[in-house]
């Protein structure tokens, strides 16, 4: 390794770097960061096949270890199981596998006929590497006419919002990100709200101490703010907080999607049939 | 092969593992950050400018598969890259506990910083709460990661020296 004497040719180099990509960092927080720039295209252009290829091969594994592995490890114990009983079975797990993907795909074709706005189905093919920030990949972009801004959605209710595109692949925003902001109503009083993420969870914002809000409660999307139809669910209240000095009340939300278990979702791409 | 492209390599799979073996597999706090792990083990082997280059790369390669805002983790990178490479000169480089020491630390001052970068942003951000519950065990599980690839490196170069063709490999002190 070069001494630090050696390397002081560099370090005029090293803060012109620094100031130019603090430029780029400074130009996006103006910019409100939309889109994606040629750097994500690059990336995503060659992350997307790979990860797609992963996920196929990793959803399979998954079956296996899920389905199979641990019948074989019961076969093992039963010596009266033979070859052709272990491939019926493994047969059997693949058609069990294709009709839960199926009845999945029915339930997210169903919804889609309901919401009455044109939609795109993906699948889930990567999530975010940060670790602090709550995204996913999918496997349509912009060849599939998504573009920023554009709703995500399951059967179980609301999922998040594009925030890059490229040709093949799309990142969506996760609702339970802390920057993903959605506006809400709470559907037994129809009191307005703000549902804002947590990381895990979601949380109401500005919602009046006096506002009735109970544990059990549902949260819909309130159609407010653009980018979700009404109606869709956010999540159940689970607890409530409120002190008698505050304005606002303390509301946390359990959202509707299980996050750790998304694998197909619909992308809402227009006004309406 | 080239070693541009095996770094290359390097990175897209450090990207695959996180961003769906792990991510599928593992909770949010569980999750390492191989990409910070490819970014120290490059201080003691790439040369000042080989280096700034590929902090680059991985900034942007992070930046992309990520919701933050663009240039934030180039610049965080970068800032780690600079202060680890002066920090090398004061210290005994070739140290394996200082290597993990630094993907321990680095992890805690990656959220730090861009939780502080993040301030200027009236859209993204990342609550201290949060940070506080993932940051410590994320750090703990990088740095054990970081621990397990060195103890790996070693055994391979120990076993068939000079197949791993990294310069200055015999120097760590990895045993």
């Amino acid at each position: 390794m070069k001494s630090w004497r050696d390397e002081k040719g560099t370090i005029g180099i090293t803060l012109l770097v620094l100031f130019l990509v603090f430029l780029w960092y400074s130009y996006h927080l103006r910019t409100r960061g939309g889109g994606a720039t040629l750097a994500d295209r690059v990336v995503l252009g060659v992350m997307g096949p790979v990860m797609s290829g992963i996920d196929a091969v990793a959803q399979g594994v998954t079956d296996r270890v899920e389905h199979y592995f641990w019948l074989v490890d019961t076969a093992r114990t039963n010596d009266l199981l033979t070859q052709e009983v272990a491939l019926l079975k493994r047969r059997l797990v693949d058609l069990e596998e294709l009709k839960s993907e199926n009845a999945r795909l029915n339930r997210l074709l169903d919804y889609r006929q309901s919401v009455q706005r044109a939609a795109v189905a993906a699948r889930v093919i990567g999530e975010d590497v940060s670790g602090w920030f709550r995204s996913v990949v999918i496997d349509k972009g912009g060849n599939d006419r998504l573009q920023e801004g554009m709703a995500v959605v399951v059967a179980d209710g609301v999922v998040g919002r594009i925030v890059k595109t490229t040709d093949t692949t799309s990142q969506v925003l996760l609702a339970i990100d802390p920057s993903s902001v959605i506006g809400g109503i709470v559907q037994r009083t129809r009191t307005r709200t703000l549902c804002r993420g947590d990381g895990d969870s979601l949380s109401l914002e500005f919602t009046a101490n006096r506002a009735d809000i109970q544990p059990g409660d549902l949260v819909i999307s309130s159609g407010l703010l653009g980018t979700f139809p009404k109606g869709v669910p956010i999540g159940k209240v689970a607890q409530v907080e409120k002190s008698e000095y505050d304005f606002f009340q303390q509301v946390i939300l359990v959202p509707s999607v299980d996050f750790s278990r998304l694998e197909e979702v619909l992308v809402l791409t227009g006004g309406g049939y | 092969m080239n070693r541009w492209w095996s770094l290359l390599l390097l990175v897209v799979s450090a990207l695959v593992l996180q961003g769906t073996v792990f991510a599928w597999f593992l909770p949010v706090p569980l999750r390492p950050q191989l990409l910070l792990c490819l970014l120290i083990l490059s201080l003691p082997f790439l040369s000042y400018r080989d280096g700034l280059f590929f902090t680059i790369l991985l900034g942007t390669a992070k930046e992309a598969l990520s919701a933050s805002v663009p240039g934030i983790a180039v610049l965080v990178y970068l800032l780690f890259f600079v202060s680890g490479r002066l920090l090398f000169r004061r210290f005994n480089a070739e140290s394996l506990p200082l290597l993990v020491f630094f993907s321990f630390a680095g992890v805690l001052l990656e959220g730090g910083i861009s939780s502080l970068l993040l301030l200027f942003s009236d859209q993204k951000r990342i609550p201290l709460e949060y940070l506080a519950a993932v940051l410590p065990v994320q750090a703990s599980v990088t740095a054990l990661l970081f621990a397990a690839i060195l103890w790996g490196i070693a055994r391979i170069d120990r076993y068939s020296p000079g197949f791993l063709q990294i310069r200055g490999l015999e120097n760590i002190g990895l045993d």
